[in-house]
């Protein structure tokens, strides 16, 4: 499976790297830059597959401030990503938690911050992201996901909207062996 | 000021608001008159439970001849309702738009209901008036009239007609002009969509129409098409090819965000890229719009699409598309035989496919695709070559980037000449195909009655063999996860359609006697 990410790097001394780990893996290591915004791995899937994105460079010194006035930051956007070729809708990185390593500087400030954030796709502190888990066969779990996913309004005024704006996959059983008997 | 009241009849969507009353209506204000439009549709459907509703959309789609008595208690309780809301206006005009052929019984029983009762002038218009008046119930074997419209006029149930587009007629007959497309007079393509007043919602607002997703509206970029399909009615009802202007367009698409809180603007055209200088152009427009104000982000569009060979686009115009909102595409690529697309008249390839879907899936822009099974050439080979379609784009299905498959009924073709070409089709019509199937409702005849056919030079394309193919193409969509739009309705017509030609015992499967007989089916 070819899995490209989309990011919007922002520089503070450096760019922020990410390493792409599948599986307790680590498949690839990238500096994200605003020349090269996008890191491309093919990763190998397994029966079960925990996708997740570590942020690893980030340090405090990486934010600049005066007088706790932020002059320039190093922090990273998720915008979005494509897998073999094809854009992926939102949900599937909203549906994703970022699991921050919070400063022990932030920390003295902030008792008890969040330890896992859903759909937090701004990175300001390292980190790691984790996508929902998905089987082997991602077009499958993908397909069932998103139409579960589809909001259909007005299901009352007309129940036939499913399968006039989603489309259906019934097989029509009878109705084709009815068809068969005919011809 | 004299009064005009523009009635919307069943049967139509409820998604959004009928695109001839918000356009008529705003004609007819801006030649001096008063108007006001009283959607019966929507009416009518908010005052009945969703039971009688389907009830009363199966008689209006000729599925049942007959409303149950309690039903149709409920519609003249309704029809008097309504009636109370169109008195109190009190018109000196009612207009009674009449959308398809889905809407041609409901007009006749809401004439039936109404003309008695005002001493309006009443005018019809719209694609169902041009029907055979044979399709409505109880009028059985009429040879007198030509058309529903003239039936209707000869009943005394209607004044005037309007024949094809009714945007320059409608004012002309207002005026006591008797031109082009009035009373049984050829009609004639409008003469500049530029020229035409913006449509108006006033009385139709979008946000309060059953919409699936996003409130939405019909908006009409251009008329007629480019290409001139041998399957398509098209060139017919507009002969030339007619673009609005970006200007006229844009304003259109900001009035209806701004004033109407509309999304999803569904592009009536038969090609959105019918003409890629005046598409790009409205893609550009659209990213500058959204980018000159954020609360203009949320536009969609939607409509139908043309695949386009590689010389005439770039990549650049997909991301053009996708940033300017292209939502979904209902794209006609017909068939995977180059062979039978070229007869068609479809000049694109098959590499031209592929890169239609990768820049649609590149793009997160989704398609619905439309296929035609059993073209009058199309062999076994062809056949295989719809199958490998279906193997091949598999993963864009199951992405959703194809949303949906749409196979139909299988060749259709009321009138073969246009079909027809020296050395691969000559067409022979069972002259006693219609009476094979007079059981059959009138709303499943009418799809039967196209299938009557089979091209002397392709004989093995037996209707048993259409349907075969079918039946193989459903089979394999599921089994390969493609999801398909209105499979199990056309399965069932194809049953009922088979049904009944099986039980008049005329139905053969046997080649052997195909031959011989020259059995259609």
């Amino acid at each position: 499976m070819k899995l490209s990410l989309y990011c919007t790097p922002h520089f503070c001394s450096q760019w922020p790297k990410i390493k792409v780990i599948l599986n307790n893996k680590e498949i690839n290591t990238f500096e994200i830059t605003e020349k090269n915004p996008s890191a491309i791995v093919n990763i190998e899937l397994e029966e079960q597959n925990n996708l997740e994105i570590n942020y690893y460079n980030k340090k405090e010194e990486h934010t600049t401030h005066i007088n706790g006035v932020i002059l320039q930051d190093q922090y990273l956007n998720l915008d979005f990503i494509r897998i073999d070729d094809i854009l992926i809708e939102p949900w599937v990185l909203t549906d994703g938690y970022y699991n921050p390593k919070y400063f022990a500087g932030y920390l003295k400030h902030v008792s008890n911050p969040e330890e896992k954030i859903k759909s937090q796709l701004i990175w300001h502190f390292p980190g790691v992201f984790s996508f929902p888990i998905f089987p082997k066969n991602f077009w499958d779990w993908y397909y069932e996901q998103k139409q579960s996913k589809e909001v259909i309004k007005f299901l009352d005024k007309d129940p036939e909207r499913i399968t006039k704006f989603r489309g259906s996959l019934d097989p029509c059983t009878e109705l084709v062996q009815k068809i068969k008997e005919l011809i | 000021m004299k009064k005009f009241a523009f009635i919307n009849i069943p049967s139509q969507e409820l998604e959004r608001p009928p695109a001839a009353a918000a356009l008529l209506s705003s004609i007819i204000r801006s030649a001096g008159w008063d108007c006001k439009v009283f959607d019966f549709n929507f009416f009518l459907n908010k005052n009945v439970s969703i039971d009688t509703w389907n009830m009363l959309e199966s008689f209006w789609r000729c599925k049942t001849l007959e409303l149950p008595k309690n039903v149709k208690q409920i519609l003249n309780d309704i029809n008097e309702q309504f009636y109370e809301l169109v008195k109190e206006y009190n018109p000196d005009w009612v207009g009674v738009s009449v959308f398809s052929r889905f809407s041609t019984v409901s007009c006749y029983e809401f004439l039936k209901y109404f003309r008695p009762k005002t001493k309006a002038t009443i005018v019809i218009g719209g694609h169902g008036i041009s029907a055979w008046p044979g399709s409505l119930p109880y009028i059985k074997n009429n040879k007198n009239q030509k058309t529903i419209a003239d039936y209707l006029k000869d009943e005394n149930l209607i004044d005037h007609y309007i024949f094809g587009d009714g945007e320059n007629a409608i004012v002309e007959l207002l005026n006591e002009n008797i031109s082009a497309g009035i009373d049984g007079q050829e009609p004639v393509m409008v003469r500049n969509l530029d020229e035409i007043p913006l449509p108006s919602y006033k009385d139709i607002e979008p946000l309060n129409y059953y919409y699936t997703n996003e409130p939405g509206v019909y908006v009409t970029a251009s008329k007629g098409c480019v290409r001139r399909c041998t399957f398509c009615n098209v060139p017919d009802l507009w002969p030339k090819f007619s673009v609005r202007s970006n200007e006229s367009l844009m304003s259109e698409i900001t009035k209806n965000k701004k004033q109407y809180g509309v999304n999803l603007i569904h592009f009536t055209d038969s090609l959105i890229n019918g003409s890629m200088k005046h598409f790009r152009e409205l893609n550009k427009s659209l990213i500058e719009l959204k980018e000159q104000d954020s609360t203009m982000d949320p536009i969609k569009y939607m409509g139908q699409f043309i695949c386009r060979t590689a010389k005439e686009q770039t990549e650049n115009d997909w991301e053009l598309m996708a940033k300017a909102g292209a939502h979904l595409l209902v794209t006609g690529f017909e068939s995977y035989s180059p062979s039978v697309r070229k007869h068609m008249g479809k000049n694109y390839s098959n590499e031209d496919i592929t890169f239609h879907f990768e820049q649609s899936a590149y793009y997160g822009i989704r398609n619905i695709a439309l296929m035609f099974i059993g073209y009058p050439i199309e062999t076994a080979e062809d056949h295989e070559y719809n199958k490998e379609f279906l193997y091949k784009y598999q993963k864009y299905a199951k992405a959703g980037i194809i949303h949906m498959v749409r196979w139909g009924y299988t060749g259709m073709f009321r009138d073969t000449k246009k079909v027809e070409k020296p050395g691969n089709v000559e067409m022979a019509v069972d002259p006693n195909f219609e009476s094979k199937f007079k059981n059959l409702p009138q709303g499943v005849r009418d799809i039967a009655l196209g299938m009557g056919w089979i091209n002397k030079l392709n004989p093995t394309l037996t209707l048993n063999e259409r349907i075969r193919r079918r039946l193989e193409l459903h089979e394999l969509s599921i089994e390969l996860g493609w999801p398909q739009t209105r499979s199990k309705e056309e399965l069932s017509i194809l049953y009922n359609i088979l049904n009944n030609l099986n039980r008049n015992k005329n139905i053969s499967g046997d080649l052997e006697d195909l031959e011989n007989l020259l059995d259609f089916h």
